[in-house]
């Protein structure tokens, strides 16, 4: 099981307000319908704008992730062939999975 | 990552490699034991060809060729592989401590060497004066001749300290005589597990093939500079006996000054004198350099 890290936690942002939960301290009135309109407005305005920030976020996220995930698959699969011990097997058969290429350089004498 | 690191070579010989029935005899002897399983070391004076023979049986072995130098500062790990740098990680926990804590967790990372890579995929390794290296040094080639297990020294992360020798894997050995400077003697337990061939210089046959290839010189020219250098050789006058490299730098010397193989000629002496007299000396002793001059003059005189 993971460790609870600091996103598993609840924070501030999850505490219910009298902002969010649309309670006043002052008793309501009539009038005050188109104050709340405005408010709700003002406030679904923000979390929208909010949403869409974090939508492209999660996509850049999520190419990138991609993009490690590649990278790693492909640094493991040579990390695990260089290990000696795998190697030592590897190299007595001089056409086994582990066909490299080496550096070369022509030595006249 | 190792494999980065490490280049192979391809030795191939030159148009003016010269093989004749001493090279081809010493070639031939080498690969038979070779075949048979064991390491082969040509011991020699400098000059007499080890390092070159090495590369031309190499080359017939066919596999991919490592290369080391012998070197006074050689460890082990420098042999073998070392430790190349480390990772850093940093863990910074604020959440639970509040207080900034970076770890430095030093991962080492092993760098495997020539040695190992020989080791490991079969290819042959050429140990060029070998006792150079302190002998302390060479001690990991025990197991891996004898046994065919290199000992890699302590954990690599955990891995495995052993690695099982390829059985393509060969190893050619030179060096030079114990009494020359800067040489080891080389460890008796090293030296009983190979096979040494003792290197003379050239015959006069391959001294003279190899100064013709080299310079272009016609035969009879060729075998006068050959002449002069091997009589001096054979003098017992000079502190370094001249090798076939004297002769080889005479030759081309004189081919780019146009100059020709004559006694009485003033540019062949000269160049005689300046290769011959200094090459044979080491801190050019005044009076034994005087009588090489004179003899160097006579030589080229009688035989040219
Ligand atoms: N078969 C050959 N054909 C042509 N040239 C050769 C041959 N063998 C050796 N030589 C030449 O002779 C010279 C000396 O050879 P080499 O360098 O192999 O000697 P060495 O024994 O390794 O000397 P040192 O101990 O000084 O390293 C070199 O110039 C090399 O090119
Ligand atoms: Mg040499």
């Amino acid at each position: 099981m993971p460790i609870k890290g600091v996103t598993d936690v609840s924070g501030l942002r999850d505490i219910r307000s009298l902002h969010t939960s649309g309670r006043r301290s002052m008793p309501k009135v009539q009038s005050s319908a188109y104050l709340d309109l405005y408010m709700l407005q003002k406030a679904k305005d923000r979390l929208e704008k909010e949403a869409a920030l974090l939508a492209k976020r999660n996509q850049t996220i999520q190419k990138r992730l991609a993009e490690i995930q590649n990278q790693m698959e492909g640094l493991e699969q040579s990390a695990r062939s260089e290990r000696p011990s795998n190697g030592g097997k590897k190299a007595a058969e001089p056409n086994g999975p582990t066909k490299r290429k080496w550096k070369k350089f022509a030595l006249k004498y | 990552m190792i494999e980065e690191l490490t280049t192979i070579l391809e030795p191939t010989p030159l148009p003016d490699f010269v093989e004749t029935r001493y090279v081809k005899d010493l070639t031939e002897r080498a690969m038979g034991y070779i075949k048979a399983g064991f390491p082969v070391h040509f011991r020699g004076a400098s000059g007499t060809g080890k390092t070159t023979l090495a590369l031309h049986v190499a080359s017939k072995i066919g596999r991919p060729v490592v290369m080391i130098h012998g070197d006074e500062e050689f460890t082990t790990s420098n042999l073998v592989g070392g430790e190349y740098g480390y990772r850093l990680r940093k863990v910074i926990d604020r959440f639970v401590s509040r207080v900034l804590k970076v770890e430095e967790d030093m991962v080492k990372r092993w760098v495997d060497n020539r040695l190992t890579v020989a080791c490991k995929y079969g290819f042959t390794l050429i140990y060029d004066e070998f006792t150079r290296s302190r002998p302390e040094a060479n001690n990991i080639l025990l197991s891996i001749l004898q046994e065919r297990i290199m000992d890699l020294p302590f954990g690599r992360g955990g891995e495995e300290t052993y690695l099982k020798v390829d059985p393509n894997f060969t190893a050619l050995f030179t060096s030079n005589p114990e009494e020359y400077a800067g040489v080891h003697r080389s460890q008796d337990a090293l030296r009983d597990r190979m096979i040494t061939m003792d290197l003379d210089d050239f015959d006069e046959e391959t001294e003279v093939a190899i100064v013709r290839a080299k310079s272009g010189f016609p035969l009879k020219e060729a075998e006068k500079i050959v002449k002069v250098v091997r009589v001096l050789r054979e003098s017992g006058a000079c502190e370094f006996a001249p090798t076939v490299r004297g002769a080889i730098m005479i030759a081309k010397s004189l081919r780019v000054v146009n100059g020709h193989v004559k006694g009485s000629s003033g540019i062949f002496q000269q160049v005689c004198q300046d290769i011959l007299s200094s090459e044979t000396s080491r801190i050019g002793s005044k009076s034994n350099q005087a009588k090489v001059r004179e003899l160097v003059k006579k030589f080229a005189k009688q035989y040219c």
